[in-house]
């Protein structure tokens, strides 16, 4: 019982960590998202993970120079370290070492920014990545350059003004003309000139690099700006656009608190802010990540094959969790779930496992359903195409009636298609011929809903694109999926196909679900080619031939018993 | 058999309930489709503003005489930041002297300057008057210096010149116009929509 209440207060503890810094909003990719959102997905990008990432940004931020010799950017290939004259046994590099060891090949570098080849080589593709990740840490570890405090000896004159480029910036003129009077009386060498006039002539140096480099400094959007509060801007936007109002001092006034705070012990700045509920949310779904956990049951179910009833429960628990987890999506994106193909897999995934859930006494249907669910929350991740997980939608599907009509009933027929042609692997083994009632009645409800979507689709596609056929490939993935279950389910009507071929036709569903669903994005022609992801063809080559020679085997062995 | 078959109707209702709710809200006007959003797409230099009360501040004017923005509560009160070596600031002065001068009444013009002396100042109006008979000498229009930017920048947080203010009777902020790129005409019309 102690364990378990210590255990609860580790759970608390680890999610209120870091205060409402986290909760900040930013604009980044099209929405507003919590600072701590922010963060993991910045560092995931540079680092491949996300572990410390609110720690991390608020040094980025807060004290940038200790931040740019932080060991970050992840190197393993020997190759890229050989050129760029870096220690082989290192494995991760600071943004300033890799910028000095960059010098060295800048000529080749500019060359392969600017004329990218075609296909370019393996060390070519991370040497433009990490190029890319460099100038936006650069960008980051200078979003708060006009609010730090300046490192440098302030001549007399301005003794009692905050040392930060904001607060000098009214005193430019000022320091301009006494330059001027300066150079007139002193001529452009320093060494004529006093300690404080050095100091005055850094001053005015720092001010005007500082405003140079952070003009078009647009990557961390913070302050709200005064037309629209909810349109976010960067803090140099904030100065140099003219979007600042008198509402805008308090904005940068927490800032500056948060800075010194920051810098005077060197943990995360303890605020307190009224944000949105659904940051909370995203923030939890965040740190908790129920997915992993839905999948961790998932695979617990699978391993209580033995102890039937626990097996239920976990499937059970797991498909609940994975629901959750699919609400507060919908909540936090304030739209319908399916909206990339990231999302329809693991919506898919959902619809297998609760499926399973229902049908709980067919046999085999729990670990089948776990099975699945497990594969395609595991292949999930592997189809993000940016960081972030909640990605904003194309224009095409941004209309949430179709979205929550056409999309979610193709890919629930996709999820029961899937479900259905598992169990028919099963029911093509010997004992498993109890299977036949139930696949039989899952390929209708599958034939139901994916006839359904289709034909909804062509009512969008009228709508939107003006025509409500055209022989798209998604539609015609959709039409294949279609006319095999008519064809599957009028050969067992008329007795043209026995138990065993029309299971092994069901079986086969999975190849051609896989097709509809994820081949058409390969091709990357037609309307609905708007989930292109790299690097699918050869895992799609393979799971067909693997399910070929599977269910071949399977065929094989039927028949032999 | 049935169950499934119930299961499936009730999924298929609660996806249609979802999916009308979702199309009867889509049909209502997005909540804040107001006037700013059009001028600001129209005109990425006007700003409307919203609950956003002026800050008070108090100035010395170039003639000597002190005043608190509080002093001109009932009436509309433009507050221009600018500075004599600032051309569009000096391109726009001018207009802005003819738009107060022809509002005697209600109207106040508060033009506090960058400068860093009143010399500055009083060597352009000279010139100005000069060479274009224009003048500042009309009770509604106060000509300040703000030392150290203590208002332009301390309080409404302008960065760069020029920036024109324009407050309502209530001293609510209610547009603000980034630059010298407006016509009397665009100003005028804002004039008249302010209470």
């Amino acid at each position: 019982m102690k364990t378990l209440i210590a255990l609860l207060l580790l759970l608390v503890s680890s999610l209120s960590y870091g205060g409402d810094f986290g909760l900040i909003g930013v604009q980044h990719q099209g929405r507003t998202k919590p600072l701590e959102s922010y963060a993991r997905i910045i560092h995931k990008d540079i680092t491949g993970n996300e572990r410390g990432a609110l720690q991390w940004l608020a040094q980025t931020l807060f004290d940038p120079t200790t931040a740019a010799q932080e060991p970050l950017f992840p190197i393993k290939d020997p190759l890229i370290k050989q050129r760029l004259s870096l220690p082989e046994k290192q494995k991760l590099f600071s943004l300033i070492e890799l910028q000095k060891a960059m010098i060295s090949i800048a000529p080749q570098l500019e060359k392969l920014l600017s004329d990218p080849p075609k296909k370019p080589s393996k060390q070519e593709q991370r040497l433009i990545e990490l190029h890319d990740q460099m100038q936006e840490l650069n960008q980051l570890l200078r979003s708060f350059s006009a609010l730090l405090p300046l490192n440098i000896d302030m001549p007399a004159d301005y003794q009692d003004i905050p040392p930060t480029y904001r607060a000098l910036l009214a005193y430019e003129n000022d320091i301009r003309e006494q330059l001027k009077t300066l150079i007139r009386e002193k001529g452009e060498d320093p060494t004529l000139y006093t300690d404080d006039e050095k100091k005055l002539a850094f001053l005015g140096y720092s001010l005007q690099q500082i405003g140079a480099s952070g003009i078009d400094n647009r990557v961390l959007r913070v302050i709200p700006g005064s037309a629209n509060p909810e349109h976010l801007l960067a803090p140099w936007e904030a100065i140099t656009s003219g979007e600042a109002s008198p509402a805008t001092a308090q904005h940068f006034k927490m800032w500056e608190d948060m800075i010194a705070a920051y810098q005077a012990d060197q943990t995360l700045p303890e605020i307190k802010i009224d944000a949105p509920w659904r940051f909370h949310l995203e923030r939890l779904t965040g740190r908790i990540k129920p997915f992993n956990i839905a999948l961790a049951l998932y695979a617990l179910a699978l391993l209580l094959y033995f102890k039937p009833r626990f097996s239920i429960l976990a499937l059970g628990s797991g498909a609940a969790i994975h629901a959750i987890a699919i609400v507060s999506r919908i909540i936090i994106l304030d739209r319908p779930p399916v909206g990339t193909l990231y999302e329809s897999v693991i919506f898919v995934s959902l619809i297998c496992a609760f499926l399973a859930f229902l049908l709980r006494r067919a046999p085999l249907a729990v670990p089948a359903g776990a099975f699945t669910a497990a594969l395609l929350l595991t292949i999930a991740p592997a189809l993000l195409g940016s960081g972030d997980n909640m990605d904003m939608l194309v224009a095409v599907l941004n209309t949430n009636f179709w979205l929550a009509t056409h999309v979610l009933c193709i890919t629930a027929g996709y999820g029961v298609c899937i479900l259905t042609a598992s169990l028919a692997h099963i029911a093509l083994l010997p004992n498993y011929k109890k299977l036949a009632v139930p696949i039989y009645r899952l390929s209708l409800a599958a034939l139901l809903l994916t006839a359904l979507g289709t034909a909804l689709g062509g009512i969008w596609a009228d709508q939107s694109w003006g025509r409500f056929w055209g022989w798209d490939p998604k539609e015609n993935g959709a039409l294949l999926i279609v006319l095999w279950l008519i064809w599957l389910l009028h050969g067992r009507y008329s007795g043209n196909l026995d138990t065993r071929a029309f299971h092994a036709g069901v079986a086969t569903l999975n190849i051609i679900v896989a097709l509809a669903w994820f081949g058409v994005n390969l091709l990357s022609v037609g309307l609905h080619s708007y989930g292109f992801t790299t690097g699918l063809a050869t895992a799609l080559t393979a799971f067909c031939t693997i399910e070929l020679i599977i269910i071949g085997v399977l065929w094989r062995r039927y028949k032999n018993a | 058999m049935h169950r499934l078959i119930n299961l499936a109707i009730i999924i298929i209702m609660g996806l249609a309930g979802y999916a009308l709710a979702i199309h009867f809200d889509s049909q209502k006007p997005p909540a804040n489709a107001t006037n700013t959003a059009i001028q600001a797409a129209s005109n990425q230099t006007i700003i409307t503003l919203k609950n956003q009360k002026a800050p008070d501040f108090s100035f010395t004017d170039i003639n000597g005489q002190q005043y608190t923005l509080r002093d001109f509560k009932g009436k509309k009160i433009i507050i221009n930041f600018w500075a004599t070596w600032c051309a569009p600031c000096i391109h726009e002065f001018p207009q802005l002297l003819d738009i107060a001068e022809a509002n005697p009444d209600d109207l106040i013009l508060i033009a506090l300057s960058s400068d860093i002396n009143d010399e500055a100042i009083h060597k352009f109006l000279g010139k100005l008057e000069k060479q274009q008979d224009i003048t500042w000498q009309a009770p509604n229009i106060l000509i300040a210096r703000d030392e150290k930017q203590r208002i332009t920048q301390g309080q409404f947080q302008t960065y760069r010149l020029p920036e024109t203010y324009i407050i309502d009777k209530e001293q609510n902020l209610h547009t603000k116009i980034i630059g010298a790129n407006w016509t009397s005409e665009e100003f005028q019309r804002i004039l008249k929509l302010i209470k």
